[in-house]
């Protein structure tokens, strides 16, 4: 199986990440002069609603006894996600969640499959991860992921600008691990060579900002950070030592549709890999198109496989399709989705972080769908939760009920990161 | 239209004054899209005399391109290769025998419609890095006197990393180099050698890769100072500028050698010499994949190429669209042409017998039901729910971009449409939905467009009931144009559509979106209407839209940003 070859290559099973990657945690973090042990922020999207009686803890009737009353709604700890296909596979980690029930999208003009580009936005120009990662010293200042998107749908922003999304795990593989398994004699010169033509590159694209008016300049200033943002880079990596020394040969196609579930985790065990080893504290990960009408899952079994040998069966297979008919089959691929968050949760645990406690500890995962049913495709109601607490400063074992827009979350992250985003009131019941 | 500051508008007259006069070339030169301020390296006088030369040449022909007297060009905003036309523009410059995969991210539709690349993040800075390097290490292993054309052994390695910086840079920066451009590049090879102690090898191919990340090869501005650029002021496009966008609309690609050398020789001064070298590189097979991303855009294809379904149907268009071409090229056969290009994958939907492979094979299937790209499954999947069609989307396409219809912004919370139930036909449910006041504006126009194509389930299979009901495929629309189409199926519809003046004029303005990468504006006026008189006299031929839009005032000319200024 090339996704296990990719695994141990890689060093991404569980007890290679920890033990091959603290040396290099702690020289790097010492090297910048970092003290406090930091917090980490994920971001992910997933695509095309659940179905209520399979995701929401209240679905079985007189389940729950709401505790107590939050300014905006009603709070529940002795909730359970037995029973509940979709959300199910999330129960060992029940007291690490908070399960939001009754948000609505902000700020949208069109709902369904159009609202993805809204739902982080802190800003009217930034979504929260660009927010965030302003103050950020790490070599990445953010990773920003994706898994087979081919349209305009759901991106990130920068002060206005797209920001291109990571879809290969090979390419973002070289990009953390640049220098491969070279001696140190190696490292540096080619070290010195890059830096020289970024150097190139940085002077000459100031000379031709200068010649342009406000709105190109302010792209080939956008051209030039990127630049700079490399070489600071290049200068934080004093050498290669302890880095996986090379990819796996038997690679597998990332845009191929039945490499989904390969792409997704591969996606999400480098983001494991990268926050363990401090290249980046923020990442975001979009999970195929807003409508995923070409996403099949032939790996859950021969019922699943787009390509049954009937054009027809195959197409009426995709997550689109199952997901307007909220069938039986649409519950297993969100169950499927859901799987893969529980399995990055139990890495983040797994992976122990260098000034004390695990990855996890230190860290919160906010995971949303744009819209809440598969069938109806609103965006009022959005299943969104949140899993770790940053450290201590958010409240987990939640089910929380409110009618309020996704705001007062994206708000309590951004101060749970250090960074508040001026006036946005953060939602007060979620502060630990 | 915003006014121009007197000094400016003074300035745009006479521009406008001297060019139709013909007359003053030698300051023709200067308002006209020379470069300013140009410094010539030394040794390079033929390539650098030559917008100075074109441009007095082309005043003493008396036929320098002209500027309608009250109309003004709109601006040009700053374009960056996409990823295609990167893959080009490097097979072409390094002379590769095989496609390059670059691997660099997908680019998104701009505001026209069309692919534009997006601003260049880290992922995108860090791409252009990696490809640029393998590019050079792979030139530089063919042997440097092979890259170089000139031996660099001992003493002669500095005078031939000058002759290479100067050569190669002209095709690389599409122009000539300026002294400090020169001089930059010849300091950071010496560099590489002294101070980084790297091979001969090594530092070439660091100079190689240096300039495939230069913005000067990456963005589509071929200019070197901003002396002429005042606010306001129109400027036509200097030759070098022209020939770019001439070759990066038509073939995707960088200029050949035969048009650098019309730049050099000063014969792309004209709008006859325009017309000439657009007709040269539209002759071309390279041409037909510029007018398939042209009709990609255009009726919003996707171009996702990641399962066997879609590789067939983005394959058939492309076919579909070559063979339009070879066989005239005329707009209509685009929507009423009976060919389909069908293999093993796209045979049972078309219910065609006997094929097998996945090679497309052309073929008539049936003249009553498949007639051009509207009853192709490549439009009539993509616009629709699974396996169910969705007549909104399809009515959306046909109204917004084959007619080139403006649609209020949609209605916040507008309910979807019920679910789909049994005995109930697709279109019973869709019209239920339609009732909703708010939406009924939009939807008098959308939905009868969409269900002319209710004979095609959501996969384009053809169908006569749904549901268990016939299929009623009739329709009666009148746009706010005051044109009115009545039909009883979607045959009907694509023949009243391939005939309708708001769809030829809807071509022209595709054609303005794709060369211009920007939607049109009241400044196109002018061009658009040198576009639909073309078009006309060429019995709508749609390669006479691209003859046509390479000359017309919008593309030619553009109005200038002044250094740090915003858009006028």
């Amino acid at each position: 199986m090339t996704v296990s070859r990719f695994s141990r290559r890689a060093l991404l099973g569980t007890a290679g990440l920890s033990l091959s990657l603290l040396p290099l945690l702690a020289s790097d973090r010492e090297a910048r002069g970092a003290v406090e042990t930091p917090k980490r922020l994920v971001l992910i999207a997933w695509p095309n609603g659940v179905r209520s009686a399979d995701w929401w803890p209240d679905a079985k009737v007189g389940s729950i006894d709401y505790e107590a009353a939050t300014n905006s709604g009603v709070t529940a700890t002795n909730f359970s996600f037995n029973g509940l296909r979709m959300i199910e596979p999330l129960e060992p980690y029940r007291q690490d969640i908070v399960l939001f029930q009754g948000v609505s999208l902000a700020n949208h003009v069109e709902g369904g499959h159009e609202s993805q580009p809204e739902m982080f936005k802190v800003t009217g120009n930034s979504t929260l991860d660009q927010h965030v990662a302003k103050d950020q010293t790490t070599p990445f200042k953010t990773l920003n992921l994706s898994v087979q998107k081919h349209d305009d749908r759901g991106h990130i922003f920068n002060n206005g600008q797209r920001v291109t999304l990571e879809q290969d795990p090979y390419a973002l593989f070289e990009r953390l691990f640049q220098g491969g398994a070279l001696d140190q004699a190696a490292f540096e010169r080619k070290r010195a060579t890059k830096k020289s033509v970024l150097d190139y590159v940085g002077r000459q694209l100031e000379g031709f900002g200068q010649i342009l008016g406000a709105q190109d300049r302010q792209r080939v200033d956008y051209h030039l950070t990127s630049i700079r943002e490399l070489e600071k880079r290049l200068d934080a990596s004093k050498s290669n030592t302890g880095r996986p020394d090379s990819l796996p040969e038997a690679r597998f196609d990332v845009k191929d549709v039945s490499s989904f579930n390969k792409t997704v985790r591969a996606q999400l065990d480098l983001m494991v890999l990268a926050l363990a080893s401090d290249a980046t504290r923020v990442a975001t990960l979009l999970l195929a198109d807003g409508d995923g009408s070409n996403l099949a899952m032939p790996w859950l079994g021969p019922d699943f496989a787009l390509n049954t040998g009937d054009v027809y069966l195959g197409i009426q297979n995709s997550h689109h399709t199952h997901a307007h008919r909220e069938d039986k089959m649409h519950a297993e691929m969100q169950r499927w989705f859901v799987s893969e968050f529980a399995e990055f949760f139990r890495k983040l645990k797994a992976t122990d972080d260098a000034g004390g406690g695990t990855l996890f500890d230190n860290s919160v995962t906010l995971v949303m769908n744009n819209m809440n049913t598969g069938g109806g495709h609103g965006t009022n109601n959005l299943p969104i939760f949140y899993a770790g607490n940053a450290g201590g400063y958010l409240t987990t074992g939640r089910y929380l009920k409110l009618h309020e827009s996704q705001n007062g979350i994206l708000a309590a992250l951004a101060s749970a990161m250090g960074t508040p985003v001026s006036g946005m009131n953060e939602l007060a019941s979620l502060r630990a | 239209m915003s006014g121009y500051f007197p000094s400016q508008r003074a300035f745009f007259e006479l521009a406008v004054c001297l060019a139709s006069l013909g007359a003053l070339a030698g300051c023709q030169g200067d308002l006209l899209g020379s470069d300013g301020g140009h410094q010539s390296a030394p040794g390079s006088s033929g390539a650098s005399g030559a917008s100075g030369g074109s441009a007095s040449q082309a005043g003493a022909a008396g036929t320098a391109p002209t500027l309608p007297i009250g109309s003004s060009p709109g601006p040009q905003p700053l374009r960056r290769m996409t990823s295609i036309e990167y893959e080009n523009t490097v097979r072409d410059l390094l002379h590769l025998n095989e496609s390059f995969a670059s691997g660099l991210p997908a680019d998104a539709r701009g505001e026209g419609g069309y692919l534009l690349a997006g601003p260049v993040g880290e992922v995108d800075a860090e791409g252009l890095g990696s490809a640029a390097e393998r590019l050079a290490g792979a030139a530089v292993g063919k042997g440097l006197p092979a890259l170089l054309g000139c031996s660099p052994e001992g003493a002669s390695e500095t005078s031939c990393i000058h002759q290479f910086v100067q050569s190669f840079g002209r095709r690389a920066f599409r122009r000539p180099l300026i002294d400090k451009e020169l001089a930059d590049l010849e300091a950071l090879f010496q560099m590489a050698r002294s101070t980084l102690q790297l091979s001969r090898e090594d530092a070439v191919a660091l100079l190689l890769s240096a300039m495939l990340q230069a913005p000067q090869f990456l963005y589509l501005w071929e200019r070197t100072s901003a002396d002429d650029l005042s606010q306001g002021a129109v400027v036509a496009l200097n030759p070098n500028e022209l020939a770019s966008r001439l070759s990066y609309l038509l073939w995707r690609s960088m200029p050949d050698q035969a048009l650098f050398d019309a730049v050099d020789g000063g014969r792309l001064a004209t709008p006859p010499d325009v017309t000439r070298e657009a007709r040269r590189l539209l002759a071309d097979p390279r041409a037909e994949d510029a007018l398939v991303a042209l009709v990609r855009g255009w009726f919003r294809l996707p171009s996702r190429m990641d399962d066997d379904l879609s590789r067939s149907a983005n394959g058939e268009t492309a076919a579909f669209v070559k063979s339009v071409l070879r066989a005239g090229g005329s707009f209509s056969s685009l929507l009423t042409s009976p060919t389909n290009f069908v293999n093993q994958t796209l045979a049972p939907l078309y219910g065609a017998n006997g094929v097998t492979g996945p090679e497309l094979r052309e073929m008539t299937i049936n003249a009553e039901q498949r007639f051009g790209l509207l009853t192709q499954v490549s439009f009539l999947g993509t616009n629709a729910d699974g396996a169910q069609s969705h007549p909104v989307k399809r009515g959306a396409i046909v109204f917004k971009q084959l007619l080139c219809g403006e649609l209020p912004a949609v209605p916040a919370n507008v309910p979807p449409p019920g679910p789909q139930q049994a005995g109930v036909s697709n279109r019973t449910r869709f019209a239920a939905h339609s009732q909703n006041a708010c939406a009924v504006g939009c939807h008098r126009i959308l939905d009868p467009l969409g269900f002319a194509f209710e004979s095609y389930d959501g996969l384009g299979r053809f169908r006569s009931t749904d549901a268990g009901q016939p299929v009623d495929a009739s329709g009666d629309v009148e746009l706010p144009s005051g044109e009115h189409f009545t039909f009883q199926n979607a045959g009907e519809l694509v023949s009243q559509l391939a005939q309708s003046s708001q769809a030829r004029d809807c071509a022209a303005r595709q054609v303005l979106r794709l060369a211009l990468g920007r939607k049109e504006s009241a400044d196109d006026a002018a061009s658009l209407t040198q576009l639909s008189g073309a078009f006309a006299g060429s019995n709508y031929d749609l390669r006479e839209l691209f003859v046509s839009v390479v000359t017309s005032p919008s593309f030619t000319f553009r109005t200038a940003v002044a250094p740090g200024a915003s858009l006028p």
